[in-house]
């Protein structure tokens, strides 16, 4: 495992790219925290008084989701690309190990990302005595998400040998994930209204993602682009809705998602509760959030393992199917 | 210690081996011969555990290669049909981590670099950035790679395609170098290459076994006709009438040579010997009839010809085969499996009345004899010749598959 991730990482901090983007993302991380910070805390940080890192955090999902893929696109599909793929999969080491060997290497690289990034708790710290633990906090939680969405990049990486299609599906699947937080309230408030509606757009997204990656996997590209295209209008649709919808309607804690639960499935059948609920489940800011907060429990804890294992096993399991197609 | 039995594999519904079986042993350099598209690559893939066949068995030093990838590929060095280089780093870095990721390390990893840099020529560019390596070097660091942690089989898809003549020889000397106590197979459609290094060749065509056996066994088994060239200082139509009527000549094709010399081309039938009697015919009649034999030289039987022969033979489906859609696979498999059998001419003498491919004379300028001084190597899947129509056509770029 230890050569291939050395390998990796060599990958990575010998060319200019690797640098480029740690630089790119603090840049973007640092000015997004101050241009947003008014909008999430009600007037800037002079007109408050306080400066906190809460718009930090609270962007983070957002920006790890378009740039942790841009991170984990060249993971496989580099190797993909050139006949060192032929290579690493013919070594006396076992496919999972080489994954692995990749996976912390990404993993690496995320949190020098961020250690980049506490020059931004350095400057405001010279203006007050900050309340470290919440900031500590704040970077497992970062750290942690990221390290989910490397191992979602990983697995996409190696479904293809083209490094931008990489890129895009992960960054499509790490935005659905973030974005499901936000849909759930969205469903929540459909739920009420229109249950039936609710309930389709439930089952309808997973098929188109489902379908989507099994068209990427597949070797008829023109049907992955179409069934792609058909999942990116159907994001849109689904955040315009969001949009229009009062963003005081949102369900932001588990009483209210358990109300929401109940009302989409009063009037829908039971197939439909267990989908609302299993959303309800893998809505990962959720545990992204409480992590942030300082409420490291074993269930947050283990909802992100378990991702990473299950995209892991994920892109084993996709290459070594290959071996028999 | 390579021992394959029976593997066919698809891609899809694509057939691309179709009941390959051969063995190589200890020592051995087989050649693994065939037109692009033949299931060349396909087999070595299996081999390496990179693919896995669809039906049949391969076994490498006693390990199956389903059962025991760990095994099989400890053993194993394998250089891809590209070179599997990282550009971005120096050969040196490449090579250790190659030498890291086979379980090398400290004093042994060294002695190891140190041999292959040797063996493949590298000293020079061994602090060098990989892309900034020319396309012979790139290969010899492919093949570095291979080797470095000294294994037992070897496992060379295509090692001198794209290389210089000098080049090429360097590899050969390599290949020959290495031979002792390994088991190396080599794939190539450089016919040159396969005589002047392998011990044994496999000729494959279409996913299927043709030919298998050593250099003069192809030989013996492909009953041909040949060219003689003769060169008579004066010489006239009533010699060539007289050549015309020797027991083995087909045909005599007369035709200006220099000044005061006279050239015919003899078709003879019967192969080797059959060429060798009209060569002693010839001197005697030539001098019989009061003219000086300037030149006499009967072509040797190359491999071009045995190769073009057996591809010949060997009944060849009209189009790539395709797995029947509306058949269970095991049923298509049974069908096909007679089909497999016949391929390979195990009788001589039932081959023997098999139709040649009729070459014009002039195509040994184009042939180089084989010859093992030789520096050239002959590219039969460069060349416009009229001969492409005898492969199959290539089956549907499928990219790795």
């Amino acid at each position: 495992m230890l050569p291939i991730y050395m390998r990796e990482m060599k990958g990575y901090f010998e060319s200019l790219m690797g640098i480029g983007i740690i630089g790119a993302f603090v840049v973007v991380m640092m000015m997004l925290s101050v241009m947003l910070d008014p909008l999430g805390g009600g007037g800037d940080w002079f007109a408050r008084g306080e400066l906190s890192m809460r718009t930090f955090f609270g962007v983070f999902p957002w920006v790890a989701a378009v740039v942790v893929p841009a991170v984990s696109m060249r993971l496989w599909a580099d190797d993909r690309r050139q006949a060192t793929f032929e290579m690493l999969m013919t070594l006396p080491i076992p496919t999972w190990k080489v994954a692995l060997g990749k996976y912390f290497a990404g993993v690496t690289f995320l949190a020098a990302m961020l250690a980049g990034t506490v020059a931004y708790p350095l400057m405001l710290s010279q203006f007050g005595q900050p309340d470290w633990a919440p900031v500590i906090g704040g970077y497992i939680a970062c750290f942690l998400l990221g390290a989910a969405f490397v191992a979602i990049g990983l697995f996409v990486s190696g479904l293809t040998e083209n490094q931008a299609l990489a890129f895009f599906l992960g960054m499509l699947i790490c935005l659905g994930i973030v974005g499901m937080g936000e849909m759930r309230g969205l469903l929540g408030e459909l739920a009420r209204t229109n249950p039936e509606s609710a309930l389709m757009l439930l089952i309808s997204i997973p098929l188109v993602s489902i379908g989507f990656l099994a068209a990427a996997v597949g070797r008829d590209k023109a049907v992955g682009v179409a069934i792609g295209a058909l999942a990116v209008i159907g994001n849109m649709i689904a955040y315009a809705w969001s949009g229009a919808q009062d963003t005081a309607s949102k369900a932001t804690n588990s009483e209210d998602i358990a109300a929401t639960v109940e009302t989409a499935t009063r009037g829908t059948t039971q197939a439909g509760e267990i989908v609302v609920s299993a959303l309800a489940q893998i809505a990962v800011l959720d545990h992204f959030s409480e992590i942030q907060r300082g409420v490291v429990n074993t269930n947050g804890l283990v909802f992100f393992a378990g991702l990473v294992v299950f995209f892991v096993l994920l892109n084993v399991w996709s290459l070594e199917s290959r071996r028999y197609s | 210690m390579i021992e394959v039995k029976g593997i066919t594999k698809y891609y899809g519904h694509f057939k691309a081996l179709d009941g390959v079986s051969f063995h190589v042993d200890k020592g051995e350099v087989l050649g693994f011969l065939g037109p692009n598209g033949a299931g060349k690559s396909t087999t070595m893939k299996i081999l390496t555990t990179y693919i896995s066949a669809s039906e049949g068995t391969a076994s490498v030093g006693g390990h199956d290669v389903h059962a025991f990838p760990q095994q099989v590929r400890r053993r194993i060095g394998y250089l891809p049909e590209t070179p599997p280089l990282y550009g971005d780093m120096t050969v040196e870095d490449y090579l250790k981590f190659a030498g890291h990721a086979r379980g090398l390390r400290g004093a042994e990893l060294k002695r190891r670099l140190e041999s292959v840099v040797t063996d493949c020529g590298l000293r020079p560019k061994f602090k060098a950035r990989v892309v900034e390596l020319s396309k012979g070097f790139k290969q010899r660091t492919g093949l570095a790679q291979a080797l470095i942690h000294d294994p037992d089989v070897l496992i060379l898809d295509e090692p001198t395609s794209g290389l210089d003549p000098r080049q090429i020889i360097e590899i050969r000397k390599l290949i020959e170098r290495l031979r002792e106590n390994k088991c190396i197979i080599f794939s190539t459609h450089i016919l040159q290459e396969a005589t002047a290094v392998a011990s044994r060749l496999v000729i494959v065509n279409g996913g299927r076994k043709v030919a298998d056996g050593t250099v003069e066994q192809l030989a013996a088994q492909s009953s041909d006709t040949l060219v003689v060239r003769v060169l008579v200082k004066g010489g006239d139509d009533a010699l060539s009438e007289s050549l015309s009527r020797l027991d083995t000549v087909k045909s005599v094709e007369k035709q200006q040579g220099p000044s005061g010399y006279t050239r015919y081309l003899l078709t003879v039938s019967g192969g080797q010997r059959g060429s060798r009697e009209a060569c002693e015919a010839v001197a005697l009649q030539v001098q019989s009839r009061g003219f000086l034999l300037a030149e006499l030289a009967p072509e040797k039987q190359t491999l071009e010809h045995i190769f073009l022969n057996l591809l010949q033979k060997a009944p060849m489906p009209e189009k790539p085969t395709w797995k029947a859609e509306d058949k269970p696979a095991a049923q298509t498999e049974k069908d096909a499996a007679p089909a497999a059998t016949s391929a390979v001419p195990d009788d001589p003498n039932a081959t023997a009345a098999a139709t040649r491919l009729t070459q014009p004379a002039t195509e040994t300028d184009l042939y180089h004899p084989v010859d093992a001084n030789s520096d050239t190597a002959t590219d039969m899947g460069e060349k416009p010749d009229p001969d492409k129509t005898l492969f199959s056509p290539r089956p549907p770029d499928r990219g790795d598959a």
